[in-house]
Parts: structure tokens; sequence; C-alpha cells
């Protein structure tokens, strides 16, 4: 074709370009505003669309990674003062102001120019009882100086204030916006991962891994005995396998349900809202990998069996030491396809499965986007975390699934 | 050439190894025999027989020689009988029957139920006390007009007790002064162990009388309200029985039979047959076709599935017709070689196929979010200006409560899922499409648009054909889009089963099965199911005949 060059190619390959690049501008947006959200603070996007490096935070990261977060809430009920004592020294007062309940308390005498030494991670720790009096207000410093007083000491406190039942609060002040034009009394506040999300993607890992093995080993017999030997009745089991794996199992989940119930009263470990039914109902869908690895096996020569058979080899020796060792891509396709169909699967998981820890990321996952508990922060990065590493996996493997998917489909 | 069946023959073997073989299938056949004995005495019919025939033929085929080539496809048609084909089965077979939240238990367990009935007989009430004995043990105190009764010092439970437990049997003694002068427990003791009080049956001395707790201060003398009456029997009132399983009211003299059409025990009428009110608890019955003629007889069932109906083929027809163009058209561009950065091209495209669907939809049930999500937020920010240019205001889009709106969004996402697939398929298809074609219609002056429509789209299309129609089906039982974005809302409020303007047949016949709001309708369920089920088994026979088509043209 090089030699009839139409002249506006330059044109159609430009026009190409902008074509591609607007129309993938629109495919990314959701996968690349899923990253910044999850760097995003809170749950709600209220401010910044995308956050700037100021303004974000790991704090969905650190959730959805297991580990506890470490916040500070404005307690809207305290009034912060504070009193210069002889020796040079600061005490700050916080007092109830009427709008919310909150219990006064009253710091030991601290210096102001170690805090302002203090950073994020070491806050310099001052401890705070309860008050026998209050402050004399002749002492107090004026709003003038509590302003300055406050940004000097922003985000640098640890007040540790010992309650009745043994236990301590901790107090800090903070800045009310981001440029400080106000400050308050914040109260320190531990949030846990609220859901168990790399749990969820072991089990995840863990059933897609042993399904996607057993479907190998299954599919691999059956594939040779349908491509090398011919029997009664092949045709019609390869056609009604065809048939049949398109049936959706959603349809069936009230006889899914029923069955695993019943294999479940016998034998625990097999049965409902355990690991091993939930496999052992996956092993179901072998067909459309029978079809596709029986085509792969179609393409090899049998003149290699066939001369393993007159040197005396048994038909599964030819198959263990003469197919099996050539079909190897075609294995590792069939295995990733499995895993990853298995790792996506829905209804049937979210049927058999119902303990928290026992569930499936792709079960667990909808938990985040419940009306009445909508942890959008949360959820994106915990979709990053755990969708990350299956769509790198399918990216390296694409190559080969590409040719795996339309060799099984193409063929027939 | 393949090896024929008279080329693989089982190769001959040790008699030690043949014997080893026999062992093992003998305690395979023994093993499982046991274990179906034990379900057939538990009550399971189907189990065991599907048991029994998997079994069979596993140990028919790994026994005979001539089943040599057939031993290798087993394991997998196996499972595929277990845990596909039983479950279709036992869908069709539920979906004649009245399987339900109402309906749930066997007619066997809704008679012994009725069977735990009692009524107050002759012997009057007993006033009682609860009075504390040693080790926090308790006695029971019964007054009637002056006689008492006392029992023996009790071990009384608190919480919950099972209720298919039997009734403990006490003996009562005539009581002494001290007894009814004792000072009764609290209320609240008393209440704490009323579960374990009511399995009570207390005997009253030298007579027939027994007494269960007839209220939190009285006992009462109680028989069984029902006894079972053999069919072909008479009742005490001349009324000969006709239906297995029926009982005798003891306290109104009736006969109680169950009605295998309806699902539930009823009174029976001078003939013997069952009428009127019906008593709860339901049993399953099979009651032939009723499940499908709702869809005819039933207006607030026919006018949703009719919609969703509708709907859903709307739905797969238009996700395939839009994955198939765009994924077309980029198929052609990424493989035009004049193009520059194809393989970066490429691997962009197909990621919104290698992200897993399941977090993808998620994401953007998120973004489409009316008050929080960013789509809206981005939407507000562009059409805002425009529309105060105008003088108007722009009020945001509501994805999820308005029909067409969450149609579209369906659309939308699906066809973002769905178009890399068909690209990769073209992709693949338009390789095998000589060069030579497009060569010979630059030479006549083609423009790329007719080389698309008279080279390119009649040679993709035949290939495709097959892979069309499945992705059809695919789409037509597409239930995780449904169920993860919108769970089928908004709901179609004139429906009395749960039906939503973006629910498919299947999301439909799973919040049927699982969400009802008047219990869970397995029966009507599975009548769906079935329908789809012929029209998938339908879609999927046209494929295949498609794929055949396709290999004889290329021999």
């Amino acid at each position: 074709m090089p030699m009839v060059q139409s002249k506006n190619l330059k044109y159609r390959k430009a026009s190409a370009h902008l074509f591609l690049i607007v129309f993938l501008a629109f495919i990314i947006f959701p996968l690349l505003m899923v990253v910044t959200i999850s760097f995003r603070q809170g749950n709600y996007s209220v401010g910044d669309v995308i956050p700037t490096p100021e303004t974000s935070t790991l704090d969905h990261w650190k959730l959805a990674l297991g580990i506890p977060v470490h916040g500070y809430a404005r307690v809207s009920g305290a009034d912060i003062s504070f009193v210069k004592t002889d020796e040079g020294k600061t005490v700050l007062y916080a007092a109830e102001n009427g709008t919310d309940p909150f219990e006064a308390f009253v710091t030991a005498p601290f210096s102001v120019k170690d805090a302002e030494h203090a950073s994020e991670d070491q806050r310099f720790a001052v401890k705070a009882a309860s008050p026998d009096t209050a402050p004399d207000s002749a002492n107090l410093l004026s709003d003038d100086e509590t302003y300055a007083l406050s940004s000097a000491l922003n985000g640098k406190l640890d007040i540790s204030v010992a309650k009745d039942d043994g236990s301590e609060e901790h107090y800090s002040i903070e800045a009310n916006d981001r440029s400080g034009t106000s400050y308050g009394l914040y109260r320190e506040k531990v949030t846990n991962p609220p859901f168990p999300v790399l749990h969820w993607l072991w089990n995840s890992i863990k059933v897609a891994f042993i399904t996607a093995a057993l479907i190998i080993c299954l599919s691999t017999t059956s594939a040779y005995a349908f491509a090398r030997m011919r029997f009664k009745g092949r045709a019609f089991i390869l056609n009604s396998m065809l048939i049949f794996q398109m049936f959706p199992a959603v349809l069936a989940l009230v006889a899914i349900y029923a069955l695993f119930n019943r294999i479940g009263s016998y034998i625990p470990s097999l049965g409902l809202n355990s690991h091993g039914g939930l496999i052992l109902s996956y092993l179901g869908g072998v067909a459309l990998h029978i079809w596709t690895i029986k085509g792969y096996f179609e393409t090899i020569d049998p003149s290699l069996e066939q001369a393993a058979a007159i040197d005396g080899a048994t038909p599964w020796q030819a198959f263990r030491l003469i197919l099996l060792p050539l079909s190897v891509p075609i294995l590792a396709v069939v295995f990733i396809l499995a895993f990853i169909s298995t790792i996506t699967e829905v209804p049937v998981a979210s049927i058999l499965l119902m303990d928290m820890d026992k569930l499936t990321l792709a079960v667990g996952a909808q938990q985040y986007l419940y009306p009445q508990n909508y942890l959008w922060g949360d959820f994106a990065a915990a979709a990053v975390l755990s969708g990350l590493p299956i769509t790198v996996v399918f990216l390296l493997a694409q190559k080969w699934l590409v040719g795996g998917l339309t060799a099984g489909g193409v063929k027939g | 050439m393949a090896i024929t069946a008279a080329s693989v023959k089982e190769p001959p073997k040790a008699l030690g190894k043949k014997m080893l073989v026999w062992a093992i299938a003998a305690v395979v056949v023994l093993v499982n025999l046991y274990a179906d004995a034990c379900m057939y005495l538990n009550g399971d019919i189907v189990y065991p027989l599907l048991d029994i025939i998997i079994v069979g033929i596993g140990v028919y085929v790994f026994t005979s020689k001539k089943m040599y080539a057939q031993r290798y496809a087993f394991p997998s048609v196996a499972t595929m009988i277990a845990f596909i084909i039983f479950p279709l089965v036992y869908t069709v077979y539920i979906s004649f029957t009245n399987y339900s939240g109402e309906h749930i238990m066997t007619v066997d367990d809704a008679m012994k139920y009725h069977l735990n009935a009692v009524y107050r007989s002759e012997g009057g009430d007993y006033q009682f006390k609860m009075v504390s004995a040693e080790n926090g043990r308790y006695r029971l105190v019964l007054t009637q007009d002056g006689k008492s009764f006392v029992t023996a010092p009790l071990a009384l439970e608190t919480g919950a007790i099972d209720p298919d437990a039997k009734p403990v049997q006490v003996a009562l003694k005539p009581a002494i002064e001290s007894d009814t002068a004792a000072q009764a427990v609290s209320m609240k003791e008393l209440v704490a162990h009323r579960r374990a009080l009511q399995k009570l049956e207390l005997v009253i001395p030298d007579s027939s009388i027994r007494l269960g707790m007839s209220g939190l201060r009285q006992f009462s003398a109680e028989s069984p309200k029902f006894s079972v009456i053999a069919k072909g029997a008479k009742t005490p009132e001349g009324l000969e029985v006709n239906v297995e399983r029926s009982l005798y009211d003891n306290e109104e003299h009736k006969l109680f039979v169950p009605n295998m059409e309806t699902g539930y025990y009823q009174y029976a009428n001078d003939q013997g047959l069952p009428e009127g009110k019906t008593y709860a608890p339901g049993f399953r019955a099979n009651i032939g076709f009723m499940n499908y003629t709702k869809f005819f007889a039933n207006k607030s069932v026919r006018l949703p599935f009719l919609q969703i109906f509708i709907w859903t083929v709307v739905f797969a027809g238009f996700t395939v017709f839009i994955t198939l163009a765009i994924g077309m058209v980029l198929a052609c561009l990424v493989q035009w070689q004049f193009l520059a950065g194809r393989g970066l091209y490429r691997v962009l495209l197909i990621l919104p196929y290698a992200v897993p669907s399941f977090i993808s939809i998620l994401v953007f049930k998120g973004l489409f979010n009316q008050n929080f999500g960013e789509i809206n937020m981005f939407l507000e920010m562009i059409m805002g200006p425009i529309y105060s240019l105008f003088g108007a205001t722009w009020t945001a889009p509501e994805w999820f409560t308005n029909p067409w709106l969450a149609r579209g969004m369906i659309l939308i996402v699906n066809a973002w899922l769905g178009y890399p697939y068909m690209m990769i398929l073209c992709m693949g298809l338009l390789k095998s499409i000589p060069d030579d074609l497009y060569e010979a219609t630059a030479l006549e002056g083609a423009s790329p648009l007719q080389n698309l429509r008279y080279i390119t789209l009649p040679l993709l299309l035949k290939p495709l054909a097959p892979l069309l129609i499945a992705s059809f089906a695919f789409n037509f039982n597409n239930f995780v889009l449904i169920q993860l974005l919108t769970k089928g809302g908004p709901d179609i409020i004139e429906s009395n089963v749960p039906a939503g303007y973006t629910d498919l047949l299947v999301s439909f016949t799973y919040r049927i099965a699982f969400e009802g709001n008047k219990g869970n309708d397995y029966g009507l369920a599975a009548a769906i199911a079935t329908l789809i089920f012929i029209l998938v088994g339908f879609l999927s026979l046209l494929q295949l005949r498609l794929i055949r088509q396709n290999a004889d043209q290329r021999v």
C-alpha cells in the first residue's frame, strides 16, 4: 500500500491522534478520579475536586491497609484561654461555652518556647486536670495575644487529661481552617479501618488461585479426551457443555443455596459460608476452558504422541510427558482467565458467604457505598489498592490473553 | 489425525493393580451408599439420587475397559452435572411449586407444627407463684379453689431454649402451709425464666390432667389440639378421611386437612375436602403452572414484567451495537500502519477491560452520585455558567431517581466496560483481512469510509456473528452491572413485586427471590428463570449453528 499515499494523509493522522486522545481522556477520567479521590480528605467531595499536595492525606490509604488513623476532631463546646504565670510559663484553660457539654480542664504551666520546637510527629506533651478555680480574669491574655499564641501552638501540643475511670483523653490546638483565621480545641479521635480489605483481598486471591488450579486439572484431562479420542457421545457432550455454560448462575441461586446448605449439613467445610463450598461451586464453570484448551491441543501435531505410542507409551504418558509440556502457554492463559473470572464473580459468592471475615473482595467492596454509610474516600483507596494488582497482571498477560480469547472464541 | 477409539484401549494391567482398582471402587461405593442411606433416612430423596447417579457413572467409567476415553472427561462432566445442570433442573422444578417465604417447610414439618398446638381442656386454671429454693433452684406453687400443689425444686434455665425441645414432665404433690406462705420471686425474675417454664408439663397426682403455662400467673389444663388420623379411617362424626396427613381437631371436633393446592392446612367441609380459611404455616406444594399463569392473570406482575423484558432486550441490543461500533472504529484506528504510538494507545484503550469490573462499576456508582458525585460537580462547573448566560439555572441530573437518566447512565457505563472486548476481537479479525484488498481500492481512489463499508464490515461481521450473540446473551443476563450500580432502582411504584426501571430480567428474578416485601417468592422467581433459560438455550443453539456455518465455509 505505501505506493499509493493520499495527499491528505497528514491531516488524517492528526485527526486520528486527536480523536484517540479526546476519547482516551473520557475513558481514563474515572480511573484518574479514583486515584485522586483516594488522597482527598474526608469521604465527601467538599472543597477541592483535585487535591493539591497540601490538602491531600494518606488517611484513606492507611485505613485500606488496616492501620487505624489518629485524627483530631473539633470540640465545638469548648473555649480556650491562656494565663501567664510568674515564672514566664503559660497555663491553658479550656472551659465549657454552653453549646455542648464539655468537661473543663486546666494544664500544668508549660513553656511556649519549648512547645514551639515540637513537630507534628513529636508533639509537646502537657498534663492537664480538672480546674480547682476559675482563671484569674486579671491575668488572662487579650484576644489578640490568645490568637498569636494559638497560632504559635497550632498542632504542637499533646494535652493529656486523666479521666476518673483511668483513661486518658488527648487534646490539641488546631486551626479551624486552612488559612488559620481562627483556632479551636481539638480532641484526638482514632478511626479504625471500616472493613478488613486486605483480608478480603487475601480471601479472593486464595479462592481464585485454588479454583484456577483445579479448573486447569479438570479441563486439561477433559480437553485431551475431546481433542484426541473419539468416543460415543463426544460431540453431544461438547455441544451441551457450550450451551449449559451460557446459563447464568444467578438464575439458579435458590437451587445452589439449597444444594450447598445440604452439602454443609453433612460436610460443613464444603457447605454454606465456607470457601470450600464456593470453590466447589465455581468448578462447574469448566466448559469454556475445555473448549479453549481443546482448540489448542488440536493445533499440536499428534504424530509425536503416535510415535510415543508405538514405543509403548500409554495414552496417559503421552498426555503427561508430551502434550502437557507443549501446551504450557495455553495453560497459563486459561489459569489467568479462570483466576480473573473467579475474582470478579459476585452473585454466587454473595449468596454462599455470610461472615464479614469470609467475604471476597467483590462482595465486600459493595459495603463501602451504602447510602447509610457512604465511605467514598475510603472506597477509592481500597479500590486502587485491590484493583491495581489484578489490572497489572491482566496488562502484563494481555498479549497472550488476547490471543487466547480470540482463539477459543473464533475457532469454536 | 486423531487417535481413533480402536487405538485408545486401556493398557493391560498387572493383576495386583487391577485388584487395587476394584478395592478402591468398592470402598467408594460403600462409603457413598452409607451416606445415601443416611440422607434418605433424614428424609432426602433428591440428593442421594444425584449422588448415586454420579458415583455410579464414575465407578462404571473407571472400572470398565470400554470406557477408557471417558475417564479423562468424567471429572469435569461430573462437576458440571452437580453444579450447573442439577441447579438448573432444580430451578425448573421449583417453578412448579409455591416455594416462598410463606411456604418454606415441607408438609410433614407443617403437620408437626400443628401437632404441637394445645387447647385448654377440662381441669381449669391454676394460679401459680414461683418461690426460691436452695442452690438457685425454684419451686412452683399452684392453687385452685383452696387446693394447692407444689413441685420439687427445679433448675430453670434463662434465655433462649430450643423451641423443638420436648416438654419436661414434672410431678406435682400436695403443698403444705410453708409452701403456700412462701414469698414469690419478683415478676422480673419470673419473666427471665418464662421460656423454661413454658416447656414444663405439670402432672396433677392421681389424674391424667396435664398443666401447661397459659399466662404469667397461671397454669392451665391442656391437651393436644390435633391428633393424627389415618387416610381411610372415619372421624367420630362419620366423615371418611381421604387425604394423607389429615389431623383431627380434638377441641372443635372437625377434620383438619392439608390442601395440596393452596399449600395450607384447612378445615374440611361435609365431603371431607378442604375449604375456607387457611392456617399458617404454609407448606411447599406442587401448583402446576400457577407461577406461569400469574403473568397473564395478575396485572401488577404482568406490567412490570413486560416493561422489564422490553428494557432488557433494548439494553442488551443497544450495548452490543454501541460497543461493536466503538470497538470496530478503534480497532481500525490502532491497526492503521501510519499511526505512531499504536502500542501505547492499544494498552490504554484496553484499560477498562483490565480493571476488575466490580471495582469500576462501584467507581461509577460513586462518580454518578447525585449529591457528592464528581460527574455532577464537573457538569455544574461547565453547564452552570452556560445556563446562567441565558438566564436559566442548571439543575444537577438525578442519575439514580429519574428512570431515563438511570437507564442512560447504565448504557454509558456498560459501553465503557464493554468496548475493549469488541476492540480485541476486531483487532484479531482485522489481521486476517488481506492487505491487497485495500491496495486495490486505493488504486481506484476509495475513501476510508468506502473501505469500511465495502471491505471491512462484511468481512468482520460474518465471523463476529456468533460472538455477538454470546455478547447479547451475556448482557441480557448482566446481573453484576445492575446489582452494583442501581440495584434495579428507581422502583416501579405500581408494581406489587419488587421491580425497578433499570432492572434486567435476571436482577428482577433475584429481587423476587431474595428481596420480596411479602416474603421471598422462590417459585415465581424460578418461573421467570425458566423462561430465561429457554431464551438463552435458543440463543446458544443459534450461536452453535453460526459457528458451524463459519467453520464449514472456512474448510
